[in-house]
């Protein structure tokens, strides 16, 4: 059986059942909107997403700021509170064979009006489908999904020290008397290399430094083992020297534990470090997917997509040290979430665009392209003809 | 030899860390040397980057040069006058001779004005114009900074990230400095427009002979954009260099270090030399070499008593124009 | 609750601050509005004698008349129109609260910015004098001066202006330690501007002209209070001269006697047009913050 990584076609339920076979989550055409009440407009912040992750594979999202990228996790996580909010899509979640979709009953609570595929008018009982969202998600989070943020310092309770956060934690994930747990974390925190972690569990998140508390937080994260962690952005605002400690640490773990991780972040080089997968995140939308190694390419010759061939070219990498050269940028500026082209969401910026697919991609969204084993991409360019 | 234009002489900003208690410190204070003796020389049309991990005194350093500060001791000599003696009658001179950008892409940006106004403001402050020469002007400083006319009538607040950053270029080019401290000018910029705005930085340094200090903690960036560069750990410089030389042959563990852990990218990579811990986790020694907690060349000579006792290693020549502040350079025998 | 949202056209103008307002902060603002043109508009009249009645204008006559077509509001104990000496009561708070109210504005954005803005030992010095004026209960002050001096209602404004002082003071300080932190302040001084440019142009007036509007209205409201309250227990105003805590304080002896509109219409007046200028205030305040979203 071979396994299409753009669950997104799969239609009846017996397909399903194949080719949820041994994948973790499948996230199937998730489609998150908010609303901008000063300009009146929706801000499509996850558009038609689909990715599959299996266990212990960790699947890279990478893209610019505002792409999606978090707005995709915390849908996941059953975390997006504002309205409209999640509107569509399913997430399948597989565990001892038995996969059930997290977002069952969705299309009960909203309705939608579109035109040429554009949303302009939708309705959503948001209050209602949180509560009944939640009790689904609610035995999930902390014992099967764990996450860690951005920030680690804010996202810690600056009232209670480190150990008691942890213990809790634990005591919520674990299911485990409070003495037990305490012992459990003290091990976890020695685990992420915190020294003397007796000690540091009276401290405060605000007395430690940032890549302390990232590593305090990927302790409490993974304590209970869960299938599945969602790191956005772990060591974003870290010194380089920090985030290679703290990637060194999720590599170690993520062989350990086989934990499946959906990494989050917009730095190449973690990316490239850590995923199996990667999902290049463009407007709202993955434009390209696959393999780290064929993604991170970065070439015509490899089916990348234009968006993933410029980002990888503006970085100044190793090839790039030629004293006085300089960067090739992308042109143009990100995208306007309340405002997308209607074609292809780069087309504006897209420098490989040719006279061939110009007229399709300033007016028709491209599809997603099957390029290669495991490999998709949003682009006419790699139109199947 | 070419006089310098800003020559920095063992500069140290120290800053009390009062044990405050309602507003009123008690005795005992500590200090914090977020600056403590550095040295070092731009000269004019050069581009000097200054790299080192957050809080190791690099902001604090370009202040002091643009007198925003004042140091505890040494100085800041810009075209050979020290900057805190620059009397009242010179300060406006100075004040557009050298620009600083600041790390925060809206500091320069009052949201209640326009960005026309922003300009204008500057502008006005060295030049005398009517009205159609300051139009033309503006326009002018907008195609500097490659910059639809447009967006003149605009508010900051509906600029976009790169946007922001090229007003605020064009705002500091506006005085006609000299000398730029760009404090992590791309920083705060979408990857995608970090190397645009990385070549504009490149092309108006060319273009007008401007001089310099570009503050960063992306040593990639740094050693594309600058001639020279000089590596800051905990308020110390510990390595200057060309930037050629820096990354082909780095002479302390630390800068090292950080240039591994900025340039793996393959699929599983470990980074040799890994630093262990971070800076302020570990307690910073009062005698010795303050890197060597995190030090692996320390480790590695099983902790020889030159890092452990006396004064923290002064800078020292290795190579024509490159120092190192090490007891054991690497790459210098073994 | 369902909700629904629609998109709107492209090209369609962004909605003013003003249309994105909740309704009831809409109201609060029109209802403040029409509150302050009133009041500023009877002080106008009084000031040049534009009066349905002559104020004094006794008539022996009409003795606390209930409301009629020719005295809406009724008349009092000697016969005067209470509708003239509500008119004319608008001088006995509007100059003093305006007073009070360029006091605490001047006063606060001084200290506000000597303490924000400098730093280091001035602001040490303001925030213990500010602190100072803080902890002195403003009425047990107000009735020390009334006790020392006489009761004076220009007097009793000056302190009113000065106990508010602290209050505006603090706003400014952490408006400017914001904008400190921004590194606003600093990049506007690296430019070359001057200290006074900077704290007149884009400090005061760029950042904290809505808050100093807000307090403005909330003072104007304040002076209103004090003043009816004070020359109801007979410590502010002092008859002849007409003041609407005074009406109060008369009408009060009638009310027994079952003439109760010669109290209640001030006091109603008192409760609406104290009510006006604090919701005013806090109208403003949400269309400032909508403002500053958009
Ligand atoms: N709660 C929210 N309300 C309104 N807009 C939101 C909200 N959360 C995110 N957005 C918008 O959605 C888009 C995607 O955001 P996000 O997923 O956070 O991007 P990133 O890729 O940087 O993580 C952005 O334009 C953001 O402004
Ligand atoms: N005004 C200040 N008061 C006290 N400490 C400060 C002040 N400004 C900076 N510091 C401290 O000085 C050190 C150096 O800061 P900074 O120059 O901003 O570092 P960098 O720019 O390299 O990140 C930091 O530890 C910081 O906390
Ligand atoms: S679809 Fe067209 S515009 Fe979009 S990335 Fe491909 S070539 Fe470029
Ligand atoms: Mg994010
Ligand atoms: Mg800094």
């Amino acid at each position: 059986m071979v396994l299409t990584r753009d669950g997104a076609r799969a239609t009846s339920n017996e397909q399903l059942a194949t080719t949820m076979m041994n994948a973790l989550l499948k996230v199937q055409n998730l489609r998150t909107y908010f609303f901008s009440k000063r300009s009146g407009r929706f801000i499509r912040a996850v558009d038609d997403v689909s990715f599959e992750m299996r266990p212990g594979e960790t699947f890279g999202l990478v893209g610019e700021s505002g792409s999606g990228k978090s707005v995709t996790a915390l849908s996941v996580m059953g975390l997006v509170r504002d309205e409209p909010g999640v509107l569509a899509g399913r997430v399948l979640y597989q565990e001892n064979g038995k996969s059930v979709n997290l977002l069952e009953g969705l299309p009960n609570y909203v309705k939608l009006e579109q035109r040429d595929a554009e949303v302009t008018r939708l309705s959503k009982d948001n209050t209602n489908w949180l509560k009944a969202h939640d009790v689904k998600m609610k035995p999930l989070r902390g014992r099967k999904f764990s996450m860690i943020f951005q920030n680690p310092k804010s996202s810690m309770n600056p009232y209670f020290t480190i150990g008691d956060q942890i213990i809790e934690s634990v005591m919520w994930g674990c299911r485990k008397k409070r003495e037990e747990a305490k012992k459990q974390a003290v091990d976890w925190l020695r685990r992420v290399y915190i020294d003397l972690p007796e000690r540091r569990m009276q401290e405060y998140s605000f007395n430690l430094s940032g890549g302390m508390c990232q590593r305090a937080m990927i302790a409490m994260a993974l304590a209970c083992r869960p299938k599945l962690l969602i790191a956005d952005e772990p060591t974003t605002g870290l010194d380089a020297t920090i985030q290679s400690v703290i990637v060194d640490l999720l590599l170690e773990l993520k062989r350990e534990l086989k934990v499946a991780i959906l990494l989050i972040t917009h730095n190449i080089e973690v990316i490239g470090r850590l995923s199996d997968y990667i999902g290049v995140m463009y407007a709202g939308r993955i434009m390209e997917s696959g393999p780290s190694d064929t993604v991170l390419k970065g070439r015509r010759t490899a089916r990348n997509h234009p968006y993933t061939i410029g980002l990888l070219q503006s970085l100044p990498g190793e090839d790039q040290v030629k004293r006085g050269a300089r960067l090739k940028a992308i042109a143009g500026d990100v995208p306007d979430v309340t405002d997308l082209p209607v074609g292809c969401k780069f087309y504006p910026r897209c420098a490989l665009k040719t006279p061939r697919v110009d007229k399709k991609c300033k007016t028709q969204e491209p599809p997603v392209f099957k390029v290669g084993k495991g490999h998709t991409c949003r682009c006419w360019l790699y139109t199947t003809k | 030899m070419v006089k310098p234009i800003l020559k920095i002489k063992n500069l140290s900003k120290h800053f009390a860390l009062g044990r405050g208690l309602g507003g009123l410190s008690l005795g005992g204070e500590k200090l914090l040397k977020a600056v403590d003796g550095v040295s070092f020389e731009i000269a004019r049309g050069e581009v000097l980057g200054l790299v080192g991990e957050s809080g190791c005194g690099k902001t604090t350093t370009g202040k002091m040069i643009v007198r925003l500060l004042g140091p505890t001791a040494g100085q800041a000599l810009f075209e050979g006058q020290d900057v805190q003696r620059i009397p009242r009658r010179g300060l406006s001179e100075f004040r557009g001779a050298v620009q600083m950008i600041f790390q925060d892409l809206d500091a320069a940006l009052n949201p209640k004005m326009k960005v026309r106004d922003i300009l204008a403001e500057a502008v006005r402050l060295g030049e005398r114009h009517t009205k159609q020469s300051l139009a033309k002007r503006l326009r002018e400083l907008f195609s500097m900074v490659n910059l639809k006319p447009s967006k003149l009538e605009n508010y900051p607040t509906s600029l976009s990230g790169g946007e922001k950053r090229r007003v605020s270029l064009a705002r500091v080019l506006a005085r006609k400095p000299r000398l730029i401290i760009a404090d992590e000018p791309l920083s705060a910029l979408d990857l995608s427009i970090q190397a645009q705005v990385a070549n504009l930085l490149k092309d108006l340094q060319k273009e007008y002979g401007l001089s310099f200090l570009l503050i960063s903690h992306d040593l990639r960036m740094v050693e594309l954009l600058s001639h020279r560069i000089a590596v800051m750990y905990l308020g110390r410089i510990v390595e200057t260099a060309s930037a050629a030389e820096i990354v082909r042959r780095p002479g302390h563990p630390y800068t090292s270090a950080l240039w591994t852990s900025t340039v793996a990218r393959k699929k599983g990579a470990k980074v040799v030399g890994q630093l262990r811990g971070d800076v302020f986790e570990l307690e910073r020694p009062d005698e010795g070499c303050v890197f060597r907690s995190r030090c692996a060349v320390y480790q590695k000579k099983g902790k020889p008593k030159q890092c452990r006792v006396g004064a923290d290693p002064e800078l020292r020549q290795v190579r024509k124009g490159h120092s190192v502040a090490c007891h054991f350079p690497l790459g210098k025998g073994k | 609750m369902r909700h629904t949202f629609t998109q709107r056209k492209l090209d369609a103008a962004a909605p003013h601050p003003w249309k994105r307002l909740r309704r009831m902060d809409r109201a609060f603002i029109v209802y403040g509005l029409v509150v302050a043109v009133l009041v500023v508009g009877c002080y106008l009249c009084s000031l040049v004698g534009w009066l349905p009645y002559q104020l004094d204008g006794m008539d022996l006559n009409h003795m606390n008349e209930a409301p009629s077509l020719g005295h809406p509001f009724g008349t009092d104990n000697m016969g005067r129109d209470i509708l003239t000496r509500i008119i004319a009561g608008t001088q006995a708070f509007f100059l003093p609260g305006l007073l009070a109210i360029v006091i605490a504005l001047v006063g606060g954005s001084l200290a506000g910015v000597l303490g924000g803005y400098y730093g280091g030992f001035t602001d040490k010095l303001t925030s213990y004098l500010l602190n100072v004026i803080d902890s002195i209960p403003k009425f047990v002050l107000l009735l020390l001066v009334i006790a020392i001096f006489k009761p004076d209602i220009y007097f009793i404004m000056i302190i009113v202006g000065a106990t508010n002082i602290p209050t505006v003071a603090s706003f400014i300080k952490g408006k400017i330690l914001f904008l400190k932190g921004r590194d606003f302040i600093e990049a506007a001084a690296a430019l070359g501007l001057s200290d006074l440019r900077i704290i007149f142009k884009h400090i005061l007036y760029h950042h904290c002209l809505p808050l100093l509007i807000i307090q403005a209205t909330l003072g104007m409201g304040e002076a209103i209070l004090i003043e009816a309250s004070l020359s109801y227990l007979g410590f502010g105003v002092q008859e002849p001269m007409a003041s609407w805590g005074n009406l109060v304080a008369a009408g009060n002896n009638y009310v027994l006697q079952g003439v109760f509109y010669y109290a209640a219409f001030p006091a109603l007046v008192i409760m609406l047009a104290i009510l006006g200028f604090y919701l005013l205030g806090d109208g403003l305040n949400n269309l400032f913050e909508e403002e500053e979203r958009g």
